[in-house]
């Protein structure tokens, strides 16, 4: 077996050669070729991470500001509500306070109106009174209704006190005798004799007319008055009832 | 013909055949080997069969220096020059 | 018979006797150049089906370096690529009629055993400087040194002799059966042929590039691959 060094060293050469050429013209072209798309790969999945990253940032903005906008919400709602609470507060006070005045005040008038009808009615039932003594009156004889007062007219006389019958009796001008109907004659005299004789007096006695009496005689001087009539009665009575109610 | 010559053929018969034998087996027990690992995991499969043909190689190797050694003796015997 | 580690010269140049296997080597040479080139003319961004399957050669050769080694493709990738498309190439050209591989001559298959042996020393140099390819003797420690440096030497020529023997005995093979019964009966044969001959070019340049990063792996002190110390072991 013998080696051909000759050979050895040409094949040696043609192989170097060989992997200068294909190094140049082969391995780097292909190597740099997918080193860039590589590359250009990676450019582009950079590009998407940075877009990713600028839409998460977009994400975060937006929902920074959708909470701004939850949390502002809720501050409005809150004050709303305060508002309306205050609102409604004052409303009530303002309505108790009113209504506590429209109370008092209708109590005021109620209270009024409750005088007014009191007063009236007083009026009428005086008024009736008047009218029911006047109607009884009138189904009796006159005279003996006037016999009847003229007694009363000479008790209560007597019943005065002895100064007071004095100061009557010695009265300037005479006594005004005052009576519902105009009076017979006799009757004045029978009167006048009464009179005098309880007085144990002459006085002058001037007789007047006055229908508002209903019945009975009244006394009168320029300061005293003696009440005998049922006008008088019925005022007596009249002024008990305004006290009473 | 000399009884060197059909020595030397005799020895040439005698290393190839003989020395067939052992890689022979050796390959047998890698390929074995091989698919055993293969079947249990077989996500290794393509480190395992790398390694598989380079050993096979080697084992070869063994066969090749007996073939060299009886091309000697046939061809370029140093005896009979 | 023609004795297989012979070879004829063709004619001489000078003093130097040209032999069919430098022909033919030649003849491939300019063949993968011009291929190289015409396929690499035009490439883009947006590749074809050509460039794509290009990338791709390129892509798996990328990823066996990385896995053989764990170093970055890039300063092997020019060196190991050639030896296997260059071994792949000469292997196959035994299909066509009358061209004998270059690679079943034992000046072809020494010539790269020698040029590995130097690209070893290459690399390890151009990695480590000078003292740290010599330190690469020293490991796993300095009791190795001799052993060391004579594997250097036997693994590059077992991968000579390996390379030779398998692809002479290939052609061997093959001539023989053929002068026996030349119609179909080596068809066969050569299909096994053929994929021995991927084999040995994908082994050779395997081993090429566990030597390399061995030897650079060493020399800077890092700890070595498994695989790749078991594959040196086994050399």
């Amino acid at each position: 077996m013998t080696i051909d060094f000759w050979g050895l060293g040409l094949q040696a050469i043609n192989v170097v050669i060989l992997v200068w050429l294909l190094t140049r013209v082969f391995w780097r072209p292909v190597a740099a070729a997918i080193a860039k798309r590589h590359e250009a790969a990676q450019a582009i999945l950079g590009d998407a991470a940075a877009t990713k990253t600028k839409a998460e940032a977009a994400l975060a903005e937006l929902s920074e500001a959708r909470d701004g906008i939850a949390s502002e919400r809720t501050r409005v709602l809150a004050q709303a509500t305060a508002s309306a609470e205050a609102a409604k507060a004052a409303a009530l006070a303002e309505a108790k306070t009113q209504a506590a005045a429209l109370m008092t005040s209708a109590r005021a008038t109620i209270a009024h109106e409750t005088d007014a009808v009191r007063a009236k009615r007083v009026a009428q039932s005086g008024a009736l009174a008047v009218e029911i003594a006047q109607k009884l009156l009138g189904r009796l004889p006159d005279e003996a209704i006037q016999v009847r007062f003229l007694d009363l007219l000479v008790e209560a006389i007597a019943a005065l006190p002895a100064s007071d019958r004095a100061a009557l009796a010695k009265t300037k001008g005479g006594l005004d005798l005052l009576s519902p109907a105009d009076l017979s004659a006799s009757a004045k005299v029978k009167i006048t004799k009464a009179v005098q004789q309880a007085l144990e007096a002459v006085p002058e006695l001037n007789f007047v007319t006055d229908p508002d009496l209903i019945a009975g005689f009244e006394l009168r001087s320029a300061h005293f008055v003696l009440r005998n009539s049922w006008q008088a009665d019925l005022a007596a009575i009249l002024k008990e009832l305004q006290h009473v109610s | 013909m000399d009884y060197i010559s059909i020595t030397s053929i005799v020895c040439a018969a005698f290393a190839v055949s003989f020395g067939a034998i052992g890689p022979a087996l050796a390959e047998g027990r890698a390929v074995a080997a091989a698919m055993d690992a293969i079947a249990r995991q077989p996500e290794a499969a393509n480190t395992i069969s790398r390694t598989l043909f380079v050993g096979l190689a080697m084992i070869e190797t063994t066969a090749i220096y007996c073939l060299v050694i009886s091309l000697l003796l046939l061809f370029a015997n140093p005896l009979l020059a | 018979m023609n004795s297989p580690l012979e070879s004829a010269a063709l004619f001489q140049i000078g003093p130097v006797p040209i032999t069919q296997a430098i022909v033919t080597t030649w003849v491939i040479m300019a063949v993968l150049v011009v291929g190289a080139y015409l396929l690499t003319r035009r490439l883009s961004l947006r590749p074809s089906k050509r460039q794509v399957a290009l990338e791709l050669l390129v892509d798996t050769l990328d990823t066996q370096i990385r896995e053989t080694s764990g170093a970055q493709p890039a300063p092997y990738r020019g060196f190991i690529g050639t030896l296997f498309v260059f071994i792949l190439a000469a292997n196959w050209s035994s299909l066509i009629p009358g061209v004998e591989p270059p690679t079943a001559k034992l000046e072809t298959d020494a010539a790269l055993a020698v040029l590995v042996f130097i690209s070893v020393i290459w690399f390890g140099v151009r990695g480590n400087g000078v003292g740290g390819y010599l330190k690469s003797f020293a490991a796993p420690n300095p009791v190795m040194i001799p052993l060391n440096m004579l594997a250097s030497v036997t693994r590059v020529f077992s991968m000579f002799v390996r390379l030779f023997g398998n692809v002479m005995s290939g052609v061997f093979v093959i001539a023989i059966v053929a002068s026996l019964a030349g119609l179909l009966v080596p068809i066969p044969l050569m299909a096994l042929d053929l994929l021995t001959g991927l084999v040995q070019a994908y082994i050779f340049a395997v081993l090429a590039m566990v030597f390399i990063s061995s030897t650079v792996e060493d020399g800077a002190h890092t700890p070595a691959d498994l695989e790749t110390s078991a594959k040196k072991k086994d050399s």
